[in-house]
């Protein structure tokens, strides 16, 4: 009787360390292909027509056979790589795509440091996203007024994140290594200028086959393996529809109370003078929904 | 019975027999020359990532500033034993008080370390501190210490950490630069603290200043409690630092140049706030601001105060451990939600919405106390109006904001403010309705 309890106990738990094993595998970005997006932008109310891509950031790992160690310098012609590789692949889907270059950058101190913080908010969300990508669907996570304020400065609808992790294997690792061969993961994000909300992200890790990816492929056709893992990632990133982009953000109405692309702030300004007089120190009105 | 004190015995002798070499090659090494041998990797990792901190744009730029390190950099004097020695000094923005330095003579100093010095020869303290680091081949002789396969394996962890946040520039830059330089034993520490202190007396300047470097650091909430690995903080006990230097409590500064160092930094105070703030890190930024404005009452730092009370949002002032239990719960699950999440959880207690009340009570007081000082501080009337919405006090929110916009028509948030102003537009329309 004691036997079957604990074993009814073991297997218990054994399932539940499964399905709780599952459910962390669905809704981790860490396998295959992962893509989330709101509704408002899969229907258009947030779809942004003009892109800017910050540069992205590429880490590349050597895989020996027991440690691994950081490539630094060989992971620039990484970002680079990138960094062109989706430009190419949203410019096909339709988006005019504006890419930020280092020298943007150095040309540009406020720039500098709008695209510092945006970044620095970015990866504190992506740490989240990763562990729950599917919940992009929802709207949870958002890169706040640092997308809002660097996609206004950079005068476009949405600003990309993209990360890589690429790891390279020796030929010894690729061989012998107990853990298979070389990886490259990669995703990018995209947050819109009016909510500064992350409403699309798409991910993907590319195990390179049987022997996985090795540092001489790498490091030989950066561009290849780039292009690859992009077309894989964004396998699923909607067309642009300029036409009907524009009629659902006039239509829309989002989180934030209303269009200010077209509102003149002196028009608001001045409505809003004329309120407070007619209010003049009266009581508040009732708290907005937030 | 006498286990005890014969593992205590053998313990002993194993430690001294361990620390032979390091203390060895320290009194025979000097200043003088050191092949780093199979460890040439490190000062070959240290230029790439010099070109990493350039490419993601974590360098600081300040020539004013820059030029004073120079000046003091040249005072010191700092002995370049070996070729592959070439000191540099770079700023690196990150609110946390500290620096590091790497094998090649890279010397990082982070924004929030030059932010809480008082003069220059605290900063020629600092300095001399990490240049002995570089010049008695700590990195190296640790590495040696240490073996390289340990080294290795934390190396690769650290590698993994900065994959696994990937790219936060403090994590990675305390990662790298942890890893690279390998947290130095508390002896290295200490040999580094006096050392720095004779080449900053030999410059010329007060070596009393380095007690008053060392109790801002154990007077920071950072360094009490800190988020993220410090070296300062870790790499030795910093009261055994204090003692170590025989430094008396309280000490005095005795800098002449305090108006004018101060003057120069001051840009990196107000970085240095608001960068812990962005980072949602609302306690360290308040600490750091009000420590700044009990030296000097300045309409900026009074901003800078508002903005930290604004950011703490439902928090409290304390630590977690010390605060309510609704926040203690908050903390625990931190990790796993968002920074809005957080808030709304503080705020659907009682605990919460009170304490949110009182920090934007303090917040408009700090901002109002600005504007006492100057009132055309458009930052003041931007944070006053934030804190008044959120108390949903909207005639005067946007009485705030308007002056704002007037002040700043080109600000970069502009339409920001405008689409709160908006919402506010729509609220008082929606009540003239309701009232008429």
């Amino acid at each position: 009787m004691t036997m079957n309890v604990v074993h009814l106990r073991a297997w218990g738990v054994a399932l539940a360390v499964l399905l709780g094993s599952q459910a962390a595998y669905g809704q981790a970005c860490v396998f295959g292909a992962c893509t989330a997006m709101t509704n408002e932008f899969r229907t258009m109310e947030l779809r942004p027509q003009t892109i800017a891509l910050l540069p992205p950031q590429a880490n590349l790992k050597k895989k020996k056979m027991l440690m691994a160690e950081d490539m630094v310098a060989e992971s620039e012609p990484l970002e680079e790589s990138l960094a062109a590789a989706l430009a190419k692949r949203l410019g096909e889907l339709g988006y005019d795509v504006k890419i930020i270059t280092r020298a943007d950058v150095e040309a540009d101190p406020v720039l500098a440091d709008l695209l510092l913080t945006a970044n620095q908010r970015y990866d504190e969300e992506r740490e989240k996203i990763i562990v729950k990508f599917r919940e992009v669907n929802y709207r949870r996570y958002t890169a706040g007024d640092t997308a809002r304020l660097l996609a206004d400065h950079l005068d476009v609808d949405a600003v990309g994140y993209a990360r890589m992790e690429a790891v390279g294997a020796t030929g010894a690792a690729q061989a012998f290594s107990p853990t298979g061969g070389g990886q490259i993961r990669m995703d990018l994000a995209i947050a819109h200028a009016r909510t500064g909300d992350i409403e699309a992200f798409f991910g993907i890790t590319d195990t390179g086959g049987m022997f996985g990816k090795s540092l001489d492929g790498i490091l030989k056709k950066p561009d290849k393996h780039t292009a690859k893992v992009t077309k894989k990632a964004t396998k699923n990133f909607p067309k642009a529809d300029k036409v009907l982009t524009a009629q659902k953000l006039d239509a829309s109405k989002v989180r934030t109370a209303e269009l200010t692309e077209e509102s003149d702030a002196e028009q608001v300004l001045s409505e809003l003078e004329g309120l407070l007089e007619q209010g003049g120190g009266s009581k508040e009105p009732a708290p907005a929904e937030r | 019975m006498g286990w005890t004190p014969l593992w205590g015995l053998s313990t002993a002798v194993l430690l001294l027999v361990s620390s032979l070499p390091l203390h060895g090659a320290a009194v025979e090494h000097g200043y003088g020359p050191l092949d780093p041998g199979r460890q040439a990797h490190l000062v070959e990792n240290a230029a790439e990532l010099e070109a990493l901190f350039e490419r993601r744009n974590l360098r600081y730029r300040d020539p004013e500033v820059e030029a004073l390190l120079g000046r003091i950099v040249e005072r010191l004097q700092p002995p370049a034993p070996d070729e592959y020695i070439n000191y540099r000094i770079h700023l690196v923005r990150d609110p946390s008080p500290m620096a590091f330095a790497l094998a090649d003579g890279q010397i990082y100093l982070h924004t929030g370390l030059l932010a809480r010095l008082e003069n220059e020869a605290q900063l020629a303290v600092a300095l001399g501190h990490q240049i002995h680091h570089v010049a008695a081949h700590h990195h190296i002789l640790t590495y040696r210490q240490e073996g390289n396969q340990q080294a290795g394996i934390r190396v690769a962890a650290g590698i993994a950490d900065v994959l696994l946040m990937n790219g936060a520039f403090s994590q990675m830059a305390h990662h790298f630069a942890v890893e690279a330089k390998m947290r130095f034993s508390p002896a290295f520490e200490a040999e580094a603290d006096r050392s720095g202190v004779q080449l900053a007396a030999a410059a010329g300047y007060d070596p009393r200043e380095a007690c008053r470097v060392l109790e801002f650091m154990l007077a920071d909430p950072e360094v009490a409690a800190p988020d993220l690995p410090q070296v300062w903080a870790t790499s030795a006990d910093l009261r055994q630092r204090f003692d170590t230097l025989q430094c008396p409590e309280n000490a005095e500064p005795a800098g002449e140049d305090h108006e004018a160092f101060r003057q120069l930094m001051r840009p990196l105070v107000e970085l240095t706030v608001n960068d812990y703030v962005r980072a949602d890190r609302p306690r360290a930024a308040l600490g750091l601001a009000e420590m700044l404005l009990r030296r000097r009452a300045e309409p900026a730092l009074y901003i800078a105060v508002g903005d930290a009370w604004q950011a703490l949002g439902p928090r409290s002032r304390a630590v977690p451990d010390s605060a309510g239990e609704a926040e203690a719960n908050a903390s625990r699950s931190a990790k796993r939600m968002t920074r809005e999440e957080r808030v709304e959880a503080l705020l659907a207690t009682e605990e919460g919405r009170t304490q949110h009340q009182d920090n934007l009570t303090h917040a408009a007081a700090a901002y109002r106390q600005a504007l006492a000082l100057d009132e055309g501080l458009p930052d003041a009337h931007r944070g006053l109006g934030d804190a008044l919405y959120a108390t949903d006090q909207y005639r005067s929110a946007a009485r705030s904001y308007m002056t704002y916009l007037r002040l700043a028509p080109d600000a970069l948030d502009k339409r920001i403010v405008t689409d709160r102003l908006v919402e506010i537009t729509h609220l008082l329309r929606q009540d003239k309705e309701e009232t008429s």
